[in-house]
């Protein structure tokens, strides 16, 4: 699948005439808007700032008028505050942007501070807040970085773009994360389908003997964190805990591009990196577009054919349908899909093969959790380890019922949710 | 011949004076009034009480921890029987009955939906497939949570038979739009929507759908009804139900339940005298 795009060179896009930018674009507290309809914004000021530790401020990703501010329900449908900027086209940024930065000789938590300022948060696709993983608890002894150039996802390419064009920008960027996080050693695991990309990485990290580039079989879910750890340092984190628990922590390689950026060339995250591909798109490829474009956009650019069933955002897997092309590219938008092909969703009795057990990366037994939603036990989803699925969707893919296996396991997720947050008090 | 009777009618005998002793030492007094409560309570187990089934409350009665009335599904009928049990009078009972709020029939889909089919997981996709995020998603967690057989659907939306609802709160429960809502029989006016949508986009996706254009607020001579955030509410402390705003709304959203329920012969509703509040039993 990989195929359709891996071989085009990143484009940049003209900008839009208006961007709308949620200001819940990141896992934790949304941002709170700090301009107001009518203010006049440049490229990469802050519109929008943190509310908290877990939070990052939102950048105007080109300058003009703020239009409006409004409440939408997002594609994960969570209700938050929309902001609304007209381009001017003038493309006028605030003084600092681009400015080059020494960060050499910046201390931990200042780097930490201009990665959260930066807005940065990771580009897999997740959208967790980078900083919030730059600074683990004191009691957790983080010994290695493992940066993600996986991109285990059928269909997306723009990782291994990005470690193929922009090496030694990327590799700065470790460097940066390295030094934030205090570790002496970093592992980046690439999959062997993105030979180029690997061969390139291990060049420009050629001096940092700190730095090790591995190649990794190519399955799927390789880029699973947990998956990945285990992989390249044989590190098995426990149902339940977080990579820090096991001293590492994980970061994407295009984080790490946009770490570099934030950095060392004082751009906050105003821009995306991600492929626009499928069967239903006339010319895939790969590119970057400023943040709060709309998808419709850079699909019709792109040339959407008219037989087109479904557009997902995010990668085939784990991505999400949208229906309404208006909703704009955020932080976390790893890639645009446009699907002609199957599409097959008629869903059947289980017939008791077992495969979605037999594929699942954590043995979870995907059958008994739609038994236990079923017939409501909801005290059994903790036995079923409900809350470590981390929704690759294999078992899904794998089911020749088709059975909405990941649909029932979130709805599983959600029920434990309520049903804790019930008996608690 | 003789010998295995004797072995057995002597372990016979054993075991019946085993028990026996099992059955003075281990004895349990039971009030006898909680066995005659359970009987008059419906049976259901609904837990809209708050106690853990029909015994569990029967139980609770008798120790003095719930009020005869605590039968929140038998209404006054239970209650007065309970109340004879427990040697009290019961006061009287408010009847309440579920009352939905949308009655968005025709609201059409954003996007063909293909998930399993129930509101709880629908609403994890993008907050539902219906054009209007406040509103009835149709695939009926209503109709399944309730134990009275007072909800059905009716041409693919759900209906109250109010006849039959007891108040249990399961509906209420079960929406995850939170669209059901316990209100007093006596009470006929109600605003069937619960939208907090701007005007213009509640249009779009619903042709009986509350605008917030707060013709009711002005008609009203009561001071019972206001628009907040985009939707029209009833304060029922001081309404009256007769029906002013029902007739002014241009949405058709607020409705007059007072025919259907006289057909039903719920309205107008018994009163029974509040006499002698019951007088709580002694622990």
């Amino acid at each position: 699948m990989k195929h359709l795009s891996e071989d085009a060179a990143i484009e940049r896009i003209e900008a839009p005439e208006r961007v709308v930018l949620p200001l819940s674009q990141h896992i934790g507290g949304p941002a709170k808007a700090v301009v107001k309809p009518g203010d006049y914004v440049l490229k990469g000021q802050v519109v929008a700032e943190a509310t908290g530790y877990v939070s990052v401020p939102i950048h105007a990703s080109v300058s003009g008028t703020v239009k409006e501010i409004f409440m939408r329900a997002t594609p994960l449908g969570r209700q938050c505050e929309h902001l609304v900027i007209d381009n001017d086209g003038k493309d006028a940024g605030v003084v600092t942007l681009g400015r080059d930065r020494d960060w050499q000789g910046m201390k931990r938590d200042e780097l930490a501070n201009l990665i959260q300022e930066g807005g940065l948060v990771g580009m897999g696709g997740a959208a967790f807040p980078t900083h919030v993983k730059l600074t683990p608890p004191p009691e957790a002894h983080i010994d290695t970085l493992i940066m993600n150039g996986v991109e285990c996802e059928p269909f997306l390419t723009i990782d291994g773009r990005m470690m193929l064009e922009y090496p030694k920008e990327i590799t700065e960027g470790i460097r940066i994360l390295k030094r934030a996080l205090g570790v002496q050693r970093v592992i980046v695991g690439i999959e062997a389908n993105k030979k180029q990309a690997f061969a390139a990485m291990r060049a420009a990290a050629r001096q940092d003997s700190d730095i090790s580039v591995e190649m990794l079989e190519v399955k799927y879910p390789q880029g699973a964190e947990k998956q990945l750890i285990d992989a390249l340092i044989k590190r098995k984190v426990p149902s339940g805990k977080l990579p820090l628990d096991v001293g590492v922590v994980v970061q994407n390689v295009t984080t790490a591009y946009m770490t570099y950026q934030a950095v060392a060339k004082s751009t906050p995250l105003i821009e995306r990196p991600l492929t626009v591909t499928g069967d239903g798109i006339e010319r895939p490829t790969n590119m970057i577009v400023p943040i709060g474009i709309s998808i419709g956009e850079v699909i019709v650019r792109q040339g959407l054919k008219e037989e087109t069933r479904k557009i997902i955002m995010g990668g085939p897997m784990m991505g999400v349908a949208v229906f309404d092309p208006e909703l704009p590219v955020v932080k976390g938008t790893s890639g645009l899909l446009a699907l002609i092909e199957g599409v097959e969703t008629m869903s059947h009795p289980c017939i008791r093969c077992g495969r979605c057990i037999e594929v699942c990366p954590l043995a979870e037994h995907a059958v008994s959790i739609v038994a236990a939603v079923k017939e409501g036990r909801v005290e059994d989803y903790d036995k079923l380890h409900v809350m470590d699925c981390v929704e690759c969707g294999s078992c899904a893919f794998q089911c020749p019922a088709r059975r909405p296996l990941i649909h029932y396991t979130k709805l599983a997720k959600a029920e434990l949710a309520a049903w804790r947050a019930k008996h608690r008090k | 011949m003789l010998e295995p009777l004797i072995i057995l009618g002597a372990l016979g005998l054993l075991f019946g004076i085993g028990l026996f002793i099992a059955s003075r030492v281990f004895f349990v007094k039971i009030d006898g009034r909680v066995e005659m409560i359970e009987k008059v309570l419906p049976g259901t187990n609904c837990g809209a009480c708050g106690f853990a089934g029909c015994t569990g409350l029967a139980k609770a009665i008798v120790h003095g921890q719930a009020d005869v009335m605590g039968c929140v599904a038998g209404g006054e009928n239970v209650a007065d029987q309970v109340a004879e049990v427990m040697g009290v009078k019961a006061g009287a009972v408010e009847k309440k009955v579920a009352v939905l709020r949308c009655q968005g029939r025709n609201v059409k889909d954003r996007f063909i939906y293909e998930g399993i089919r129930t509101c709880e997981a629908a609403i994890l996709v993008q907050g539902g497939p219906k054009e209007c995020s406040y509103g009835c998603i149709r695939f009926g967690d209503c109709v399944a949570a309730c134990l009275f057989d007072a909800l059905h659907m009716v041409d693919g939306f759900p209906q109250v038979d109010e006849a039959k609802c007891v108040s249990c709160g399961k509906c209420v429960e079960a929406c995850p739009k939170h669209l059901f809502e316990l209100l007093p029989l006596g009470k006929t006016v109600h605003v069937q929507c619960q939208s907090h949508a701007m005007a213009k986009d509640t249009r779009k996706a619903c042709d009986v759908g509350c605008i917030g254009c707060k013709k009711c607020e002005k008609i009203c001579p009561f001071d019972a009804i206001h628009v907040e955030n985009n939707l029209a509410v009833i304060d029922f402390e001081k309404c009256t139900s007769c029906g002013k705003c029902v007739d002014e709304c241009p949405m058709n959203t607020i409705g007059q339940f007072r025919m259907k329920r006289k057909e039903l012969g719920l309205w107008p509703v018994k009163k029974k005298q509040p006499s002698a509040v019951s007088d709580q039993p002694s622990a």
